[in-house]
């Protein structure tokens, strides 16, 4: 069939433009199949939301639909078709005719899903070049005309570089671009906002919804509701393989009838009030810590500084490999009282990772001064910084990176707990270990385990138990959310405010996620 | 840990066999190696010489056997000074102050203009040749790559997030480098080992054959295919099975650093 | 950890590409300079007479007179500052000395016999990317087991001695089959066997490095991307793989080059094939020094130059190395 053909026999009747009835995809060797049996159906001008955790299926759903599913893949359906195009048996030269013409898809990894190698010309261009009969000359100008229409500024000059001239935004751009290269009229989009600042994502997210307007069947799979409440007109939700709930997009959101939907809206920081806990029930109670008693009642109250860190004027030139236009920090200064959370955001390249580094005396400004605790510390030498190193702490995006890989999670909880001069028994120290993990929410048994062996939320709580282990004031937490999953992501933030309460921490909490510095912040501090 | 496949095991039987035939050749080939007999000279393979005889009568079973010994010995010996100079080049580099990286870096540098076993020629145009001359000359000849390898992996583990994580906890600098960079850079410098053996194996048979390194007739492989070179176009037997001895010792030991290279990452 | 991004603790790579020529060209002049010192020293470790050494050591019995005219002509009775001013003063001017086994100045010797060594191994070299590469792109068209095949092919092919591969292609080209001459001379088929020699072991490498950035460019985003706009398998090999493939492929080329050079030392002597390696070994053999050192020299002087040709070459097949503003 020829794409003519495949356009003309979807102008006949106002039928849905992609249809799946029944779709299960197993994988081979997996214990339940991946997607169980979903029926959808998105018409055209509609924009269809899938949202559901990691491992609900949503993307290899989307993957079905453009006969990608992977490899090992067994796709079964009773209906699986696009633009009334049925996908089952058919054949890959079929299928590979059909991608790109019928069916547009954005990925999720925008940073990394351009080839580095090829102009950005190149890769918009493929589509005409596989899908159409123009000219070159004709084709050369339906990219400039692409990229314009994807709010491309100057696309003379870009269709010339490579993606690794152009930042993420742009990025995602060209990929849009791309995928409506040949006119498609069902665009897949998977996750297309999450590699994104924030202030990029609402103009990408703009760009899709234009899309549906202009007549287009868009799939967009998210698992940011904030993101669904903007441009989707009808929400379905997925758990485990299956569709739990689906309806009108504010029915949806607003009146939640399965719990698996009322607990991931709970789950989402978007609009909940400081101090608030973002679960509740049992998921809640067994992931929270036992409360402390005891040692924080006994000592007498002594004079405390009043601000856990306060930066003046700090500059930082350029760093290497950089952009050496301009300087990465100038002239920040900010104030965290103890006790309070101070939240750090800005797009990629403000200077937010710096700074950090800065707070943790790994890097030395170009000038200006931070003090820790109301003592000098960016000014003060590492030999003598060492003796107050136990006061500030670390919790990174990826915990994995930060662990020995030698080492189970015992070792690497001992191994904090033994500070130079002070090293407590070894039955001290399996003590301490214990107490750790249980201030984490984590049950002991979980010490003998090697950190690649757990899952994303229990590295992350690990890595918080190291971080506790010195009894520190101060923690910088650097996306510590960001990779992992809604709930997961709600069970740290309790875990954290917790914490932050029960032992008066002060923290400076960087993300790029506006809801969750929102819900997590006393005061916020932005780069640009 | 998932059962062994056959490319992990087979490599490990053809080394447990060179090792046996190293250890104690009598008890695979009770013969004497040296020991010759004129009127049984260049004999095909046959049921009394499984892989024939050479030019003096000499059973090839029972030298390659015995040559298990010294050619695995020489090419074990060039590995360990091989990777004991580049380990000193290269965790001087990796850890010492940024002079001294540079020096190091900068030495290594020179060293590798010298491409393969030009190096080791160089060394034996100077000291003269001979088997102790020879497998310095390959254990030089292999140093700098070590440095090369043992400096990056020093360095990225060095910088890792573990190190940097154990700095932020407070931890001194010998406690990080006992405690975390030096048992994670000797983790990867075993397997380095394995798969350098194959090529030290080579590079000094390489020489012997050459007539650089131990000479006909000891009982050691590059020697025996040396004394074999003469014959070659009417006795192949006297070359083929030497050099089929070095090829598999040499496969065999690369292919076992693989194993435990894939094994040292998944874990 | 994403806090260190890689960017921000590497050292920068270089600034504009003037610059970084400059930069790299000044590395290559310190470095021969630095060969060449390091050798000038070396040679005054061998134990005795300098001038005996550079005759072919105590066993060559030269003559007084003889001994007096090396002394003369290398400047021995000078101060060692002197002797290695002079000595750098030659080398620049490409003087390595007279070979006392060839009885003829070294330059001449190497400018004679470096021709079919440097054809010998560019032959090699091109003829070990075409393997490798049509391994590679053979093993990822056709799935997981042709995969392991190829990896076993080429493991067994870089452990593959020179010198038994060689012998091992005459027993069955030259003596079985009759196809091939076993000694190379200057004849076109003679160059047939050492090239596949020299170029199989070598393939095996390539191939290994190719063959992993080939499937980690096809198992990339990018390539699944690609995959979606309806781009064929084949065509993401051709479009996107390939010259993923090629780029570390690139970089090795200037050490390939040495090893093959190298590697010309046991072929060119196995097939009686006159060149540079087969000169090397035999001055290694009667120990002598002028002509080992200047051969030596000549090589490194080749091999670094090789390899600044393949970082420049890299570096206009990756534009990733020139733009940082991604890093």
């Amino acid at each position: 069939m020829s794409v003519e053909a495949i356009y003309s026999a979807a102008r006949v009747g106002a039928a849905p433009l992609v249809r799946i009835d029944g779709l299960t995809v197993r994988f081979a060797g997996a214990d339940s199949p991946a997607v169980d049996n979903i029926t959808l159906t998105i018409a055209a001008g509609e924009c269809l939301a899938l949202v559901g955790e990691s491992g609900s299926g949503k993307s290899v759903t989307a993957r079905s639909l453009v006969g990608l599913a992977g490899a090992g893949a067994q796709v079964s359906a009773d209906t699986l078709e696009v633009n009334g195009l049925s996908l089952l048996g058919l054949s890959e030269r079929r299928l590979e005719r059909m991608r790109g013409a019928v069916v547009g898809s954005i990925s999720q990894d925008a940073l990394v899903s351009l080839d580095p190698l090829r102009l950005i010309g190149r890769e918009v261009d493929d589509a005409l070049r596989l899908h159409t009969r123009l000219s070159p000359t004709d084709r050369r100008a339906r990219v400039l005309q692409l990229l314009t229409q994807s709010g491309i500024p100057d696309p003379e000059t870009r269709v010339g570089q490579r993606s690794g001239e152009l930042s993420g935004g742009l990025r995602q751009r060209v990929l849009i671009a791309a995928a409506l290269a040949a006119g498609p009229r069902i665009l897949i989009a998977d996750e297309p906002t999450t590699a994104l600042d924030s202030q990029v994502r609402d103009g990408v997210l703009r760009l899709i919804a234009d899309q549906a307007t202009a007549g287009t069947a868009v799939l967009l799979i998210s698992h940011d509701l904030t993101a669904v409440a903007a441009i989707a007109d009808r929400v379905a939700v997925m758990k485990d393989g299956r569709i739990v709930e689906e309806g009108d997009t504010s029915a949806v959101l607003h009146n939640p009838q399965h719990p698996y939907t009322r607990q991931l809206l709970a789950a989402s920081p978007a609009n909940k009030p400081r101090h608030q806990l973002l679960l509740s029930g049992p998921t809640a109670r067994e992931s929270l810590p036992s409360t402390r008693t005891g040692d924080r009642t006994a000592s007498a109250p002594e004079p405390r500084p009043a601000l856990a860190l306060e930066a003046t004027d700090l500059s930082v030139a350029f760093s290497s490999g950089r952009d050496r236009s301009r300087p990465v920090l100038q002239n920040v200064s900010f104030a965290l009282p103890v006790g309070t959370t101070l939240g750090l955001v800005g797009p990629s390249g403000s200077g937010k990772t710096t700074l950090a580094r800065i707070a943790l005396g790994l890097q030395q400004p170009d000038s200006g001064e931070l003090r820790l605790l109301g003592k000098p510390w960016s000014s003060t030498p590492e030999k003598l910084r060492r003796a107050d190193r136990a006061l500030i702490g670390a919790i990174y995006q990826d915990p994995l990176g930060s662990f020995d890989p030698r080492s189970t999670v015992r070792a690497i909880l001992a191994d904090a707990v033994q500070r130079d001069g002070a090293s407590p028994s070894r039955a001290g120290r399996t003590t301490r270990v214990t107490e750790l993990l249980d201030s984490v929410g984590l049950a002991s048994n979980i010490a003998e385990r090697r950190p690649h062996s757990l899952s994303g939320g229990q590295r992350q709580r690990v890595a918080i138990a190291r971080a506790l282990a010195a009894e520190p004031r101060v923690l910088i937490l650097d996306e510590p959310v960001s990779a992992l999953d809604v709930t997961i992501q709600a069970q740290i933030l309790d875990l954290l405010d917790a914490l932050q309460r029960d032992r008066g921490l002060s923290y400076l909490f960087i993300s790029h996620d506006t809801d969750v510095i929102a819900h997590m912040s006393d005061s916020v501090l932005r780069l640009d | 840990m998932k059962r062994p496949s056959v490319v992990e095991t087979a490599p490990v039987v053809v080394l447990a066999f060179f090792v046996v035939s190293a250890v104690a050749p009598n008890l695979i080939a009770p013969g004497d190696p040296l020991a010759i007999d004129p009127l049984a000279s260049f004999q095909a393979p046959s049921a009394g010489h499984p892989l024939g005889t050479d030019e003096s009568g000499r059973d090839i079973l029972t030298r390659i056997v015995h040559g298990a010994a010294p050619s695995l010995l020489i090419g074990v010996l060039a590995t360990a000074i091989g990777v004991g100079l580049g380990l000193v080049l290269g965790i001087v580099g990796g850890l010492g102050p940024r002079w001294l990286d540079t020096t190091s870096t900068r030495f290594v540098e020179v060293l590798f203009a010298f491409p393969g076993l030009l190096l080791a020629l160089l060394f034996i145009a100077i000291a003269g040749p001979g088997p102790v001359t020879s497998t310095i000359a390959v254990g030089l000849a292999t140093a700098p790559g070590y440095a090369r390898l043992v400096r990056s992996q020093v360095l990225s583990v060095r910088r890792s997030g573990y190190v940097e994580a154990a700095l932020v906890l407070g931890h001194g600098w010998w406690r990080r480098l006992l405690r975390h960079i030096l048992p994670n850079v000797t983790a990867t410098l075993f397997v380095l080992v394995t798969l350098g053996v194959g090529q030290s194996i080579v590079w000094a048979s390489s020489l012997s054959y050459l007539g650089l390194g131990v000479s006909p007739p000891a009982a050691e492989w590059g020697a025996m295919l040396n004394s074999g070179r003469t014959y070659v176009a009417s006795f192949w037997w006297m070359t083929f099975f030497p050099g089929l001895a070095i090829v598999l010792s040499a496969a065999a030991t690369t292919l076992l650093g693989r194993s435990l290279q894939s094994r040292v990452r998944s874990s | 950890m994403t806090i260190v991004a890689a960017s921000r603790v590497s050292p920068r790579r270089g600034g504009t590409g003037v610059r970084w020529l400059i930069g790299r060209l000044g590395g290559l002049l310190f470095v021969l300079w630095a060969a060449a010192t390091l050798t000038f020293f070396a040679l005054r470790l061998i134990p005795g007479d300098p001038a005996e050494a550079l005759l072919g050591g105590p066993g060559s019995q030269a003559s007084d007179e003889a001994l007096a005219a090396a002394r003369e002509e290398y400047g021995l009775n000078q101060p060692l500052w002197m002797q290695y001013l002079a000595q750098m003063g030659r080398y620049l001017l490409l003087d390595f000395g007279t070979s006392y086994s060839l009885r003829e100045p070294v330059s001449s010797v190497i400018a004679e016999q470096f021709p079919g060594t440097l054809l010998l191994a560019s032959l090699a070299l091109a003829l070990a990317w075409v393997l490798a590469i049509t391994v590679a792109v053979w093993s990822a068209r056709s799935g997981r087991i042709a995969g392991a095949l190829g990896s076993a092919l080429e493991v067994v092919a870089v452990a593959l001695p020179h010198f038994w591969l060689a012998t091992s292609l005459v027993l069955l080209f030259s003596t079985t089959l009759g196809w091939l001459p076993p000694i190379s001379g200057r004849s076109p088929s003679g160059l047939v066997l050492p090239v596949i020699t020299l170029a199989i072991p070598l393939a095996g490498f390539l191939g290994q490095v190719m063959r992993e950035s080939l499937l980690n460019a096809l198992s990339s985003p990018f390539a699944q991307s690609a995959r979606t706009r309806g781009e064929t398998a084949t065509g993401v090999i051709w479009r996107h793989g390939l010259r993923h493939a090629a780029l570390p492929a690139i970089g090795l080329s200037g050490w390939a080059f040495g090893t093959l050079v190298s590697g010309a030392v046991v072929v060119e002597t196995v097939f009686a094939r006159p060149g540079l390696g087969r000169t090397l070994l035999s001055a290694v053999q009667a120990r002598d020094i002028p002509l080992v050192t200047g051969t030596v020299l000549v090589v490194a002087l080749a091999y670094s130059l090789v390899t600044t040709l393949t970082d420049v070459l890299d570096r206009i097949a990756d534009p990733r190395l020139r733009t940082e503003a991604n890093a």
